[in-house]
């Protein structure tokens, strides 16, 4: 037992928050430090953790490429002409901002790791290529101040060259990919880039965010472009814009296709890269670029215009990598036999209802009831508990039958959400049930290696576990392990705790039907009817446990 | 000679695992009644019978030969199902003929012939008995027996839902019909009149009635909140009913391989059991490999 008092106490001990990562670090950092270390601590320096380096970077990063944008729609008179003023605004707004994070940075540079050996730290820092861009990024503005005389174009271009800020993001990016990358080959080098994979790094997040922001962008084109007041000042920048995206998508589509033989599953330089192609978010991407292509190509052929609404399953390629998403085609997947019979029977309903409108209602109104097609659209109507009312019986008999079918649809038509709605939480308690299996296994020796504990919080992210839950699954988690040694527990003391006694139950009626396989039946039927072995009360249990099971 | 080949006919026609040509029967018959049906609704409407009359016509007599053939050789081939002994060739045919499969086998082709016999019969009638065609489909596909299971076992409590509606429905169409039947006597004139306008408030609500008292639109606030909460009790009850039904069909499955795991193996039959328990239950391999995993957890740790 004293191991089990171990145990106990190491379960005791146990901190969740600490295992999932999901503390709140609080950065220490003392008060007393002098206002230049405190203020460098605070904001830039990239190794304390929970300080403010990283949303810093965030925000500076968010207000560069809002720059970009605001000096891409400046190009376009119509947006920028009524709304002067605030163009004027943002970019002043702006300015001031990176030139705060540029003092800052000067004012720090000491105290960085890189320029602190040097024996004019600001000097040096002033050289570095990212204090250039910096500076030059926000120069053009007070030059123009200065009564420098500058053409606009110039001065916009030279605005352009905030982009370069990005680079303080997008460089360490690049090394610590090349990095993680050595000594591997091109194919796997892109794998890493475009797929999610332990070598991918920060540049594999950026490559995703980008992609997501250009679908994000061309499917606010498409919708913008069916507004006509719109689409008749911006139409040009439409399609520059769409031809952007496609570009950029038929780049990733091809890199996906070429990386794929490096995903695991997907082996061989053919049949790799064909079920790469056939899975379903890369088709999607082969999708999102296909009515462009085809438009290009089969144009003097037929007039393929409609095909452009199927641009906005663009929006789909974001499902690559959300877990909700690929919950529910699992989902669907595994419950399909039930999902296909629901629809079967709402199938049957509909024509039911339908004939039997069209077949009570034509005579009164030929123009409503005028054939079975239009039948069936008032039929999905009523049943679906929509009712719009454009169409609805008159005559008695009629309305009889529709009283009737619409409170069998009510009932019938919820059944798919019920479905789904149960499906998903059977998979996430089949998924919970994994996991519980998983710490059985990890609490067995009573204490936990860096490997489990980052086990357990990815899988605990994956499923979306509260502290409460994961605390809730180690508890279940040991009693079962408890119920499992029983040896030390007698039944009297299963017998306290309520729950261990019927998992006990449980446990024994496998037994008994266990029993009742292996055992040969005929002999045990024959053996116990003898009333000196089994009571006609017992036997008829044993036959009741056994038909249980069969 | 004949007996085996007309134990064989049935055991095809019966849609046994045992034969690969009955899959094949099932699928034939089940195009053919989709054809069909989308052929008798897409007849109804005149603009395209007036092209495609001919082809309709034809296309309708071959499939009423093609059933009625489905529909002789499932009676002759019955007749294999009972020994003499156990009570002649003609107790599977009589069971077959009066089972719900067999009446709608049946009255999938008699409208032809009705039509031929009494040639002056109403032609919408007998296009809506041609649709009625597409319940031969629920012989191959057990959810409309489930539905009935799951409504059966859950009976006591559709039972009082239905109570429940009845005594809403009544109560709000006759308050109605107090409020309302001498304002507007063509809507609510009449009690039945009355009880189809609450019905279809609680259910849908076409909008195409709507009181004009004061008196009338509090009533028809209160059947509308009322509808609420009674579809929600209904969609529950049959949601539920029908899931519960899912999951005793799997725990059903799940003790059958739970059975088969005890013993540690898995022989070559219990392979051939798992399949055909699999078809039986309608369940996809995703399922059955999650419950595979279980069981041999679960062995796994006692042993």
């Amino acid at each position: 037992m004293s191991t089990s008092k171990e145990k106990d106490q190491f379960l005791k001990n146990l901190n969740v928050e600490e295992l999932l990562g999901r503390q709140e670090v609080e950065a220490n950092i003392s008060k007393d430090l002098p206002m230049r270390k405190w203020l460098y601590a605070w904001l830039l320096d990239p190794n304390i953790p929970g300080n403010y380096q990283k949303s810093l970077d965030k925000w500076i990063s968010l207000l560069i490429i809002a720059n970009l944008f605001s000096l891409m729609f400046e190009h376009v008179p119509a947006v920028f002409e009524p709304n002067q003023l605030k163009f004027e605004i943002f970019d002043i707004f702006s300015v001031i901002v990176f030139t705060i994070e540029f003092v800052l940075r000067l004012y720090l540079a000491p105290e960085d790791e890189e320029f602190k050996a040097r024996k004019h730290a600001r000097l040096a820092f002033m050289k570095s290529p990212f204090a250039i861009i910096d500076f030059l990024a926000i120069a053009p503005f007070y030059l123009q101040f200065l009564g420098v005389p500058l053409d606009l174009r110039i001065l916009r271009f030279l605005r352009l060259l905030r982009i370069l800020k990005l680079f303080r993001i997008i460089i360490p990016a690049i090394a610590e990919f090349k990095e993680l990358n050595k000594g591997r080959s091109f194919r796997q080098k892109v794998h890493a880039l475009v797929f999610p994979s332990p070598f991918g790094g920060t540049a594999q997040v950026i490559f995703e965010v980008c992609i997501a922001v250009w679908v994000l962008l061309s499917v606010l084109a498409v919708i913008l472009e069916s507004v006509h007041s719109i689409n008749y000042v911006l139409a040009m920048q439409f399609v520059v814009l769409d031809a952007v995206a496609v570009g950029i998508f038929t780049i990733e589509f091809f890199m996906r296709i070429y990386a794929s033989p490096e995903e695991p599953g997907f082996k061989g330089a053919v049949a790799g890269r064909f079920k790469q192609f056939r899975s379903p978010s890369t088709f999607i991407d082969f999708l999102a670029i296909l009515p462009f292509f085809l438009e290009i190509f089969l144009h003097h052929l037929i007039d393929l215009r409609f095909l452009r609404v199927f641009r906005l399953a663009r929006l789909l390629k974001l499902t690559r990598g959300n877990d909700a998403t690929a919950t529910l085609f699992r989902v669907i997947k595994r419950e399909w036999p039930m999902i296909s019979s629901a629809a079967f029977i709402m199938m049957l309903l509909v024509v039911l209802t339908a004939s039997l409108g069209y077949l009570f209602e034509h005579e009164a109104q030929a123009e409503k009831f005028d054939n079975i097609p239009n039948a069936i659209y008032w039929a999905v109507i009523t049943l679906a508990s929509v009712g719009y009312g454009d169409i609805s019986p008159v005559t008695p008999i009629g309305r009889a039958m529709t009283t009737i079918m619409a409170l069998v649809g009510i009932g019938i038509f919820a059944i798919p959400a019920a479905l789904m709605a149960s499906a998903f939480s059977d998979e996430l308690a089949k998924e919970r049930d994994a996991l519980k299996a998983n710490l059985f296994a990890i609490l067995k020796d009573g204490h936990i290696d860096e490997k489990e504990a980052l086990l357990i919080r990815s899988e605990a992210k994956r499923l979306h576990l509260t502290i409460e839950e994961v605390n809730a699954l180690i508890e279940n988690a040991v009693k079962e392990h408890e119920l499992e040694e029983r040896n030390p527990w007698p039944v009297h003391k299963i017998a306290e705790n309520p729950e261990l006694a019927v998992e006990h139950f449980k446990a024994l009626l496998g037994q008994i039907r266990q029993l009742g396989v292996h055992t040969d039946r005929g002999e045990f039927e024959r053996l116990a009817a003898d009333k000196h072995h089994l009571s006609e009360h017992e036997l008829d249990l044993w036959h009741k446990i056994q038909n249980k099971s069969s | 000679m004949t007996s085996g080949f007309k134990h064989t006919l049935m055991e095809i026609m019966d849609g046994s695992p045992n034969h690969v040509a009955s899959r094949w029967v099932e699928l034939a018959i089940t195009i053919v009644v989709l054809v069909n049906c989308s052929a008798v609704i897409l007849d109804s409407v005149p603009e395209i019978h007036a092209v495609y009359k001919d082809f309709f016509h034809e296309l309708e007599f071959w499939s009423v030969m093609f059933f009625t053939t489905e529909y002789i050789s499932r009676v002759w081939s019955l007749g294999a199902k009972y020994a003499t002994s156990e009570g002649g060739s003609w107790k599977g045919r009589r069971q077959y003929i009066f089972s719900p499969f067999g009446l709608v086998d049946f009255f999938a082709t008699m409208p032809y012939y009705m039509h031929i016999f009494f040639p002056y019969l109403d032609l919408r009638i007998l296009r809506v008995l041609r649709l009625l065609r597409i319940l031969k489909l629920s012989k191959y596909n057990t959810a409309l027996q489930d539905l009935f299971q799951a409504v059966y076992s859950e009976r006591q409590a559709f039972g009082s839902a239905v109570f429940l509606l009845t005594i809403a429905t009544v109560v709000s169409a006759s308050l109605m019909h107090f409020a309302e039947g001498h304002e507007q006597p063509e809507f609510f004139g009449t009690i039945p009149n009355s009880i189809y306008w609450a019905i279809i408030t609680i259910t849908s609500g076409y909008g195409n009635v709507e009181p004009v008292t004061k008196a009338g639109e509090a009533i028809a606030l209160i059947t509308g909140f009322l509808g609420l909460c009674m579809a929600a009790i209904m969609t529950g009850i049959v949601a539920s009913a029908f899931s519960n039904q899912v999951a005793r069909k799997k725990a059903a499955f799940e003790a059958q391989i739970r059975e088969i795991f005890s013993d540690g193996v898995v022989s070559e039959e219990e392979k051939e059991t798992l399949k055909r328990l699999q078809a039986h239950y309608r369940l996809t391999d995703v399922q059955v490999e999650a419950m595979l995993q279980r069981a041999q957890n679960k062995t796994a740790i006692k042993s």
